[in-house]
């Protein structure tokens, strides 16, 4: 990693979220009679982000990851730590500056492909209406067209204009989710979990669809992922995560056996070393 | 399989009518027009004011003292008085002695049609010793001894007749009436007042509609507003509305409306909007659970996450796309319960009698059918609810193909 | 003699109505599982590996559904006397579906049991997981103890598990606990519908072993269906790779790590390619989006896909796009249905 003066795209310092889980009756305000349960969902979590780099963050289901990706995108307010955007604090800006500023350019593909699209309004209507919201100037072709254009980047044809979410395949849904991401041209994708629910055959083009996109316009990219496999296969850096907290911080050209990436946390060895199980067959031929 | 290239989707307001009436605009847009026309209706019809002073001049047929009046004495005495005096049509010289008032048996018949025979032999208590007619057109008129009015009218118009009964120099019983002389086709026939049915149907329908409205405004309109704020922002708005729809459902509805009643002096959009302030509680709570439901969904979140304002996702994303069936369908419901009120009360006397409505038609026909008289009355009363439910029926059908995904 | 299949399915043809037309979503499968040995079935979404299973158990929803063919569990035929109401006529499939369900119940939950991919659908939500227990062993007396057989399952708690409530269990430990309390049934086979999709790494290895476990204690026969030929191939003994409806490939799970790449069927060798690619943590391929994952019409459906087809001389491409290849024996223990390879 090169360091230079200009600050990263994204940078993160002691990201925390707690969410509080405690009952109170209403009497609670006059009273501090009630037992507090509060969840650690994420502790101290900081990392940074280059422009063009792709950064997995891999862990368990329940060790933050979504969390971190949710808080990225401002859909969860952070309970401490800073989000440095290009070098500005998000945290700091105002709803609307953050409408204006932040949500084109930090853009988030969902984990669930079903529940992004409003279930009653055609692909068309949904996509139009989101890049209504952050109408590119540059280009004079009308709302229809753009959108034509950025489904047939995806892979999709023009005919899914008139679909409804419900007419589309897992697959086609996160290509969507895909299609809806890079609407606005962002300088920084999270994508939560985009391969989970897809089969092998489809995970590999939705990734590589991701991998050609990233490459072409040169965003940041964070991968969150339970699949070891699969963020080694496209980041440059990898995050693994455990009970919220990041229990190792790795380059991806660090290589050892068989070009698999070395790790030094016992947490990532034994990911690793579930992921070898399933492939056991492998490991054998 | 078709392919639909850029430039075939382009002409888009071609395809989306096209799209629109094939799913079913043609009920939608049958039923839309047929309410408003149905709405206004009376505000538009020619002999619209007409039939008013028609009903003024039937008034002591269409209504014996009955329970009516009596429920109308107990909520408002001061009214039940005032509908002794108004249903006097008979008069002597403006001074108004009801005890001792000869009266007319019946009073003429206020419609005549151009080239047919009009005849009126008026019976009244007491010796008359001359009868006279003023203001009449032409070619009617009236034999001074038995005060039978005859004649042929020829052209179309409004008359005001006054019908004068000499008893004795110093007593004259007069009845005033306007005659309506038209020529139009009638499609239903007449009441044995010789009323249009089909007019007298459109007209009490009208009359039954427009107030529907305001309840609908006050019941859904303000209901969603209340319940999507309380579903969309939670915490004390919601509790507010929590209290309040529980405080007026533990009301009755008919005791809101008779209080309604008896404080307003029968006033109909007094009573109309309370009958709003019934609907609302169940829309607002409908709205909310809605709102609730879908506020969580992840789509909400992804709205906000392109940039949507929270304005923008209420309205548009979740009430809109996501509650609009149960909007429509409470507006339907809300206008059907309207009108129902409005026929069971104007039925039972509580809406201003003096005025032509459902109600009013259908016991004035039960009154004439049960005495063996003609059918007219209840024809007209039965046809303006058929018109209401066909109307109604469109009007959801349409909604429901519209809305309805294709699958 | 030999012995007879606990589980036999021969020329099973399923169809569905679609307002595009009819699907055929099972076309002329035929498989066989002997007692005690494990199958897995391989294939994308939509290639029709639940359906198989689906429709001779009566689970697939809409009409008409099966419409031909053999499937024997044990002595049972489960499809005896279909053609007398679906077939050509095709006129009472509510009927057959009354008569299948009536045939099905004493089978389904007790000798052969179904294991999901979400394991809380089948749990009911109101039950402790040794409530669930409870109602199994009053059905099915056994000797052996919830907690020592969630024990063998790898669980270290099997008190908590046992007084939990399912919401209180993460996905991986319902799907175990479910394998559980299927095992107290003591099924005779059990049809594991992709049951680590959803799963993360760590959960996935678990409920695995479990279902290895399973499989060894009690001799149980299993089908596993997966989309991910990795999991599938460290688990069975044989591999039915299913595509658009069709068996493509039946091989068994040791050739599959010797057989070299050109002797597959080319849908499975890019199945097996990026399990290598993936494991070995090999860069994607950025234009491997480009190609379209379409099926074909007619003839073979993976044509429009297929990686071997353009290599194949221009009378074998023709014969590619128009009929559809048939199944033929490639070595001992293995068949295939390409046109490429059928030489």
């Amino acid at each position: 990693m090169s360091v230079t003066a200009a600050p990263p795209l994204l940078e993160v310092r002691g990201l925390s979220k707690r969410y509080d889980a405690t009952r109170r009756p209403f009497w609670s305000r006059w009273s501090a009679s009630s037992a507090e349960t509060t969840v650690q969902a994420v502790e101290d979590v900081s990392f940074t982000l280059q422009r063009g780099e792709v950064l997995g963050i891999v862990g368990e289901s329940g060790s933050g990851k979504t969390t971190v990706a949710r808080m990225l995108a401002r859909l969860v307010a952070p309970t401490a730590g800073t989000i440095l955007l290009d070098g500005r604090d998000v945290g700091a800006m105002s709803p609307s500056d953050v409408r204006t500023h932040v949500r084109s350019q930090v853009r988030l593909i969902f984990q669930d492909p079903d529940a992004v699209l409003n279930p009653m309004s055609t692909i068309g209507e949904s996509l139009i209406r989101a890049s209504a919201l952050h109408a590119r100037v540059d280009s004079d072709a009308s709302p229809l067209e753009q959108v034509i254009e950025q489904l047939e980047r995806v892979g999709l044809s023009a005919q899914y204009v008139h679909k409804y979410p419900d007419e589309l395949s897992g697959g086609e849904k996160r290509r969507i989710g895909i299609c809806r991401a890079l609407a606005t041209n962002p300088s920084m994708i999270v994508a939560d979990e985009p391969l989970s629910g897809l089969d092998v055959m489809l995970q590999e083009h939705v990734l590589s669809l991701l991998c050609a996109e990233q490459a072409r316009r040169h965003f940041g990219l964070i991968l969150v992922s339970h699949d070891l496999d699969r963020v080694q296969q496209v980041c440059d850096r990898i995050l693994v995560m455990y009970g919220g907290r990041v229990v190792e911080q790795v380059a991806a050209d660090r290589r050892g056996a068989r070009g698999r990436v070395v790790y030094t946390h016992p947490y990532s060895q034994a990911l690793e070393a579930a992921r070898l199980e399933v492939n056991r067959g492998e490991a054998a031929a | 399989m078709q392919t639909i290239t850029a430039t075939t989707v382009q002409p888009a307001h071609a395809a989306r009518t096209e799209r629109w009436w094939r799913r079913g605009g043609a009920p939608l847009w049958m039923g839309v027009t047929l309410l408003c026309a149905l709405s206004s209706v009376h505000l538009s019809l020619p002999a619209a004011d007409s039939s008013e002073n028609r009903s003024e001049n039937r008034q002591d047929f269409a209504l014996e003292p009955s329970h009516s009046s009596l429920l109308r004495s107990w909520l408002s005495p001061r009214s039940g008085t005032d509908y002794v005096c108004v249903a006097f049509v008979g008069s002597i010289d403006g001074d108004c002695a009801p005890t001792s008032t000869p009266r007319f048996a019946a009073p003429m018949r206020p419609i005549a049609r151009v080239g047919e025979g009009y005849r009126y032999a008026p019976s009244l208590t007491g010796r008359v010793v001359e009868w006279r007619m003023d203001g009449q057109p032409t070619t009617l008129s009236v034999h001074s001894a038995t005060g039978v009015v005859t004649g042929t009218p020829t052209q179309t118009g409004r008359f005001e007749i006054t019908l004068s009964a000499v008893q004795s120099p110093d007593s004259i019983v007069q009845q005033r009436i306007t005659l309506y002389v038209d020529d139009r086709t009638l499609w239903f026939g007449a009441d044995r007042f010789g009323d249009d049915i089909l007019r007298n149907a459109l007209v009490a329908v009208s009359r039954a509609l427009l107030p529907a409205w305001l309840t609908v405004c006050v019941g859904v309109v303000g209901g969603t507003l209340i319940g999507a704020f309380a579903g969309f922002y939670g915490g004390a708005a919601r509790r507010l509305l929590l209290v309040g729809v529980s405080a007026l459902q533990s009301v009755p509805g008919l005791l809101l409306v008779f209080i309604a009643a008896s404080a307003s002096d029968l006033d109909r959009w007094v009573m109309t909007t309370v009958v709003g302030l019934i609907l609302a509680p169940e829309v607002a709570l409908g709205v909310m659970q809605r709102v609730e439901s879908f506020r969580s969904r992840e789509f909400v979140d992804a709205a906000r996450e392109i940039g949507m304002p929270d304005r923008a996702i209420l309205w548009h994303e979740i009430v809109w796309l996501n509650g609009r069936d149960f909007l429509v369908q409470r507006v339907a419901n809300g206008l059907v319960f309207a009108t129902i009120m409005d026929i069971t009360l104007s039925y039972v006397g509580l809406l201003d009698s003096n005025t032509l409505s459902v109600g009013t038609m259908l016991r004035s026909g039960r009154a004439t059918l049960v005495g063996g008289g003609s059918s007219g009355e209840a024809v007209a009363a039965v046809l303006g609810i058929l018109m209401l439910v066909s109307t109604f029926m469109l009007l959801s059908r349409g909604v429901r193909a519209l809305w309805a995904r294709p699958r | 003699m030999m012995p007879q299949p606990l589980l036999s399915i021969a020329g099973l043809t399923t169809w569905f109505e679609s307002p595009q037309g009819t699907v055929r979503a099972v076309d002329d499968v035929s498989l066989t599982l002997d007692a005690g040995h494990t199958l897995g079935v391989v294939g994308e979404s939509g290639s029709g590996k639940t359906q198989t299973f689906f429709s001779i158990l009566g689970l697939s929803s809409g009409a008409p559904g099966v419409v031909a063919g053999r499937a024997r569990f044990g002595t049972v035929d489960l499809l005896d006397g279909l053609e007398r109401f679906v077939g050509p006529r095709g006129k009472d499939v509510h009927a057959w579906n009354r008569v299948h369900q009536q045939r099905l119940a004493p089978i389904l939950g007790a000798d052969a049991a179904l294991l999901f991919q979400d394991p809380k659908r089948s749990l009911i939500p109101y039950w402790t997981i040794g409530r669930h227990f409870t109602d199994v062993l009053r059905r099915r007396p056994t000797e052996q103890r919830p907690a020592d057989l969630l024990d063998s399952l790898g669980f270290r708690d099997a008190t908590r598990i046992l007084a939990a409530y399912p919401h209180q269990l993460s996905g991986g430990e319902a799907q175990r606990a479910l394998l559980g309390i299927t095992m107290a049934m003591q099924p005779r086979l059990l049809i594991a519908d992709e049951p680590t999709t959803g799963l993360d790494t760590i959960n996935q290895a678990r409920v695995l072993e479990a279902l290895r476990q399973a499989h060894d204690g009690q001799q149980l026969a299993m089908v596993l269906i997966s989309h991910d030929l990795a999991v599938v191939d460290c688990m069975v003994d044989d591999i039915v790779v299913m595509f658009a409806g069709r068996v493509v490939e039946r091989i068994s799970a040791s050739q599959l790590r010797t057989v070299p790449d050109s002797q597959l069927h080319p849908y499975t060798r890019a199945l097996r390619a990026s399990q290598r690619t993936r494991a070995a943590g090999h860069p994607i391929s950025t234009e491997a989006y480009k190609t379209p994952l379409t099926r074909a019409p007619k003839g073979c459906a993976y044509h429009l896909r297929c990686a071997l087809r353009p290599l194949l001389p221009v009378s074998t491409q023709q014969q590619c796009a128009t009929e559809a290849p048939p199944e033929h024996i490639a070595s001992p223990g293995r068949s295939q249905a390409c046109w490429g390879q059928h030489v």
